[in-house]
Formats: structure tokens, C-alpha cells, sequence
């Protein structure tokens, strides 16, 4: 009998103590999620095509190189209008990447929803990305691979 | 004698499972090394730079409260986010000089 009540008695208590903590730490996912969605939603409506909307590229401007993350606004603006074939010419790295954000995302949301210690990404997959990245941006800049991944340039 | 040395083994061994992964941590210096180098190698600038400004400083928090062992790490990544805040700096400049010098046509 004693023992059935105090194994029960702890349970109790840290549901009770588990439930406020809830909300606070949905808040961080949610508002990275909204603050994402209207950037989106704004490069959706106004056309980063248009030369100059959204200002321009000092590194562009200076050497002609594309960095990795050069036409990310196109393509973004290209897969809020679900038109694959114009965000992969954009930036075909974020074009593949954009996607495994989302992923990523809804396994935070979910993880502080269900309120699990929200591990951050492992140093495994900064070197990955980094490493990644960096070939992108090398092939990008190639005179003969230009023309299919960088072809404003 | 025997029974404090029994009571001695005991502790060490309790202790041993209290810290699993010895530095949980430690991804926050490297992340912040990966966005400073990024900033820096990639030329993505600012764009990575301030991230690994403010992860570094996060990842050097976790190494005072030894949650991490990378302080190096992390301290270079803070630096090279503060150098391409200091590149993005002279790149504003150079390109406002360019454009009095030369016109719009630049």
C-alpha cells in the first residue's frame, strides 16, 4: 500500500510541474517560424528578380564571384511559387537545402512540444555543410560549370 | 580498512555515470568556427559572421561552465566574425570611393 502511493505521488508532481513549462518553450520555434515565414512570404510578393529590389551584392559588385548563398533570394522566391526548374537555376544548393531547414524545424517544434532538452546540430554537421558549401562555391565560379549553376553571370 | 576502500571505489564508480558525454557542448565552438571560417573563406560576410559571433560567445558561457572544453574553438570563431564585420566596413567604403570616382557606371 505505502509503496503504490509513493510511486504515484512522484509522477504526479512532475506532470503538474512539466505543464506551464510547455508554452515558454514552444516560444523560440514559433517565433523563429513566423519571423522565417514572413521573409518569405515578403520575398513571395515583391520579385527579387527585379534588379536592385532588394538592393545589391557589395562581394557581386567588387569581383563578379558568386558566394554560395548568391540568387538564395530568387530561389526562395521561386519555391514559394513552387517553380522548382527557376529556383535550381537560382541556387541549386538552396534549392536542396531550403527543405532540409523545414525538416529541421518541425523536429524542434516537435521536440519542445513534447518538452525533450532540444539538442542543437552536431559538429559533424557543421564540417559537412561547411565542407559542402565550399564545394558549391568553388563549382559555382568554374568557367565551365557556370553556365548551369551560376548562369547570370 | 577494507570497508573504506570499498566506500572509496564506490564514489568514483558513482560518479563516473553522472557525466555521460563528457562535453555535451561542444558543438556550439564548432558551429562557431564553421560560420566564421564560412564567413571569412565563403565570403558570406556578416551573413555567417554575427552567427558565430553569438554562438562563440554562447560556446565560451558553456566552456566557463564546463559544459565544453573547446575554448579555442570558439574564441577563433568570434574573431573571424568580428573580421568580416571589419571587411563588410572597408568594403562599404571602397565601394562608395569607387562610385564618387567613377559614376554610376561601376
Amino acid at each position: 500500500m505505502s509503496g503504490e502511493v509513493s510511486s504515484e505521488a512522484p509522477d504526479s508532481s512532475t506532470r503538474s510541474s512539466a505543464r506551464p513549462a510547455v508554452p515558454s518553450a514552444l516560444r523560440a520555434p514559433l517565433l523563429t517560424g513566423a519571423a522565417v515565414g514572413a521573409a518569405t512570404l515578403l520575398l513571395a510578393l515583391r520579385d527579387p528578380h527585379v534588379r536592385g529590389s532588394y538592393g545589391f551584392c557589395p562581394l557581386l559588385e567588387l569581383t563578379g564571384l558568386a558566394c554560395p548563398l548568391c540568387g538564395g533570394l530568387r530561389a526562395t522566391h521561386d519555391l514559394a511559387h513552387l517553380d522548382l526548374a527557376g529556383a535550381w537555376s537560382a541556387n541549386a544548393l538552396w534549392t536542396v537545402t531550403a527543405p532540409v531547414v523545414v525538416v529541421l524545424w518541425l523536429m524542434w517544434l516537435v521536440s519542445a512540444a513534447r518538452g525533450r532538452p532540444v539538442k542543437g546540430l552536431s559538429s559533424t554537421a557543421g564540417w559537412v555543410t561547411l565542407g559542402v558549401a565550399l564545394t558549391f562555391f568553388v563549382a559555382r565560379n568554374l568557367p565551365w560549370l557556370q553556365p548551369y549553376l551560376t548562369p547570370w553571370v | 580498512m577494507t570497508t573504506t576502500g570499498t566506500t572509496t571505489e564506490t564514489t568514483t564508480d558513482l560518479t563516473m555515470p553522472a557525466r555521460p558525454a563528457a562535453y555535451p557542448r561542444n558543438n556550439l565552438g564548432a558551429w562557431s568556427l564553421v560560420l566564421g571560417i564560412a564567413s571569412v573563406v565563403l565570403l558570406l560576410g556578416v551573413i555567417t559572421g554575427i552567427p558565430a559571433i553569438i554562438i562563440g560567445n554562447q560556446g565560451r558561457r558553456a566552456v566557463r561552465a564546463g559544459e565544453a572544453d573547446n575554448e579555442r574553438m570558439a574564441m577563433t570563431g568570434v574573431v573571424l566574425g568580428w573580421i568580416s564585420l571589419a571587411v563588410l566596413a572597408a568594403v562599404i567604403v571602397l565601394v562608395i570611393a569607387r562610385f564618387l570616382a567613377g559614376g554610376p557606371d561601376s
